[in-house]
């Protein structure tokens, strides 16, 4: 395990704070990295080093030179961090009182979530006092497949005759809308209110659907409107926007 | 808790921001239409993100009178907040409408609008050349210039909008408090209008936001040089500009450059980022080497970073050596209208395709080609393509030239996962594809089948004939 070319120099000082253990690890060509002691035990070498016991110095002569070894302490690090993001769950609390506990990560997809995540004030609990659990668990539903998504598609080269929409999920989010009026409306509310770009835009997107190729009166129909106009103000709309009803 | 019944009226309840973010995604007739619902809403059109007059998709039957007529209605009407994108494509030019296109202008850039595109253009299909247009739009002079004259001249164009323009006066207003009315632009595109080099300068200096410009059809325009202070530029196009001698610009954020017109000394400083790159010269510019060897003299230091390439096929005599694309992803070659594809244009193409260790996606897109005597000859092979997964072949006339560049690919491109052979013709319009119907589709169509027929059978799955 600890060949000729390496040995590890473990600074065990205790700091102030004993939570975080610091080791130093020096690279072939002089150069030290401190980092924490978790983070050095993603290397399995420099575990065996720590675990085995009694050191006052040794010397980790990395046979890479700095900047590879720079790099890889920073791929531990964010590793370490991302495992740690990953884990780490936040509670939505809906107008009627139920709990959601989701991913943070998803949550985030929510930039009003974020925001308050961000600043702090999350406290673990988020109450939502304008969603209600039934659109909650679907908007929860949407980012949830959305962020899954995000993390798997590569961005790929378009050209003319490959199909160019950037949404593999689109069968998922068209099957997603099929939903009454009303649901569809609170979706829209809600995805404005916690600000989810993707969500408003597919939802908007499906009520525009809904009034295309539609005269006045059909969409009128559709969605309840009532027609408060007297017939001279109707006359005078007609004339000011002649064009449109030609 | 309110019960909400099945029958409410819930979009009404919609704030005029949901709304007119849903009316930005119908046609402009349709959701101007929308006024006449009820009273809630006889204006929310007027908070629309964006506005798209395009005279050939959605009006292709009315008299350009009554287009000017209503763009400039809507342009008085529309509340002028938070309004993106502004798209008139008219082809009309009658100089009768040219204070109407003033204005519409001048409303975008006092609204702060982002997204500007006024095409005029008289051509919309390639075969059918609609003739040139008796008089031009130009963009009125210095229009674009930041200093007091600017300001009067658009003083001027509001003073002939109409009394419900109130809140566009008032910003305006407002405005003139603003150092420079055209911060918020960050992408402009015009076609055939005539704009000279001094608005090209103009735009460039005080558009300091501006991402992207596209000029088209421009034959007004001799010289850009814009070389000490970087734009924030990121794509740049210039189609069918003619009388362009200079092009040096200081752009380190361009990723995009298009191009077609002649062959001029290019000089594109800085372009650590430039990816996409679309150059394109037809065969009458006879002054210069020919195709490629353009592309290579004047690009050839950006190969290595380049991710996409597209360039114009021309018979090449003699040929050199392809510097390395190693981040190539997708590589298209057209033929341009008549041009004969012999075999050394053959040898060129597989050139840049072997010098592209990573491209994923090759398409060739051939119009209207002139069959060349002979067959194709030998293409020699160079070794196995390790990558290229997809290739396009369109404009497939069955020709033996193609057979054999189609066999070529088939038995090095060992990724290979599917081959489309189209036959109709796929052509570029600026950067816009559009296709026309191949005369000779039913004969062309067998002639891909049997080619496939004939294959070996790993290889006749991977064609796809359409």
């Amino acid at each position: 395990m600890a060949s000729s070319s390496t040995s590890v120099v473990v600074s065990n000082k205790e700091k102030e704070n004993k939570n975080t253990k610091k080791v130093t690890l020096k690279s072939s060509d002089g150069e030290s990295f401190e980092v924490d002691e978790s983070v050095a035990m993603e290397s399995q070498t420099i575990k065996h080093i720590i675990e085995d016991g009694h050191y006052s110095s040794l010397a980790l002569s990395l046979s890479v030179k700095t900047t590879m070894a720079s790099s890889s302490t920073s791929v531990v690090v964010s590793n370490k961090e991302k495992e740690n993001k990953n884990t780490k769950k936040v509670t939505l609390k809906s107008s009627d009182g139920e709990s959601f506990e989701v991913d943070e990560s998803v949550a985030m997809e929510s930039q009003t979530i974020k925001h308050i995540i961000e600043d702090g004030c999350a406290n673990n609990e988020i109450p939502l006092p304008n969603v209600t659990s039934g659109i909650l668990s679907r908007v929860i539903e949407y980012c949830k497949k959305h962020k899954e998504a995000a993390g798997e598609s590569e961005p790929s080269v378009t050209s003319y005759t490959s199909n160019s929409t950037t949404n593999p999920l689109t069968e998922w989010d068209t099957e997603f809308v099929k939903v009454d009026q009303n649901t569809l409306f609170d979706l829209i509310l809600a995805a404005n209110y916690l600000d989810i770009k993707g969500l408003l835009d597919l939802t908007c997107k499906t009520v525009a659907d809904m009034m295309k190729g539609k005269t006045p009166q059909e969409i009128r129909e559709t969605f309840h409107i009532k027609n408060d106009y007297t017939p001279e103000e109707e006359a005078e709309v007609r004339k000011e926007n002649q064009w449109a009803f030609e | 808790k309110v019960k909400k019944s099945s029958d409410e009226d819930r979009i009404s309840g919609l704030s005029d921001d949901i709304l007119s973010e849903i009316l930005s995604l119908l046609a402009i007739k349709e959701a101007v239409g929308t006024c006449i619902f009820s009273k809630r809403w006889r204006y929310v059109w007027t908070f629309m993100h964006r506005l798209e007059f395009d005279s050939f998709k959605d009006f292709p039957s009315m008299k350009s009178d009554s287009f000017t007529q209503m763009v400039s209605q809507v342009v008085t009407l529309h509340k002028g907040l938070n309004l993106h994108e502004l798209r008139i494509l008219f082809n009309s030019h009658q100089d009768n409408s040219f204070p109407h296109i003033h204005r519409w202008i001048a409303f975008a850039i006092l609204c702060g609008t982002a997204r500007i595109e006024l095409n005029l253009s008289m051509f919309r299909l390639l075969s059918g050349f609609c003739g040139h247009p008796k008089v031009t739009y130009a963009i009125p002079p210095d229009f674009f210039d930041r200093k007091n004259k600017a300001v009067d001249d658009i003083d001027h164009y509001l003073k002939h909008l109409d009394s419900n323009s109130a809140i566009l006066i008032s910003r305006s207003g407002r405005h003139f408090g603003v150092d420079n009315f055209f911060s918020s632009v960050r992408d402009l595109s015009f076609t055939q209008v005539y704009l000279n080099d001094q608005d090209v300068e103009n735009i460039l200096s005080n558009c300091t936001s501006l991402e992207r410009l596209h000029v088209e059809t421009c034959s007004t325009l001799f010289s850009i040089k814009h070389v000490y202070h970087p734009l924030k530029l990121k794509c740049l196009e210039l189609f069918k500009c003619w009388s362009m001698t200079t092009l040096e610009i200081l752009a380190p954020n361009l990723v995009t450059f298009g191009y077609r017109g002649p062959k001029i000394n290019i000089f594109l400083k800085g372009v650590r980022h430039l990816v996409d790159l679309t150059v394109t010269t037809p065969l009458i510019c006879l002054d210069y080497p020919k195709g490629i060897s353009y592309v290579l003299d004047q690009f050839s230091c950006y190969f290595s970073q380049l991710k996409v390439l597209q360039m114009e096929v021309e018979a090449e005599k003699a040929y050199r050596n392809v510097p390395e694309l190693s981040n190539l992803k997708l590589l298209m070659f057209y033929g341009e209208k008549c041009s004969k594809i012999e075999n050394s244009t053959l040898i060129g193409i597989t050139s840049v395709i072997m010098a592209s260790p990573v491209l994923h996606r090759f398409e060739l897109h051939l119009f209207r080609h002139k069959p060349c005597t002979g067959s194709g000859g030998k293409l020699i092979s160079k070794g196995p393509h390790k990558y290229l997964k997809e290739v396009v072949l369109s404009g497939f006339k069955g020709l033996p030239i193609e057979i054999d560049f189609a066999t070529y690919l088939l038995d090095n491109a060992i990724a290979l996962e599917k081959m489309e052979i189209i036959t109709s013709y796929i052509y570029l319009l600026g950067r816009r594809w559009c296709v026309a119907e191949n005369n000779n589709e039913v004969h062309s169509r067998k002639q891909a089948q049997l080619f496939r027929e004939g294959l070996a059978s790993n290889n006749r799955s991977k064609i796809v004939v359409s």
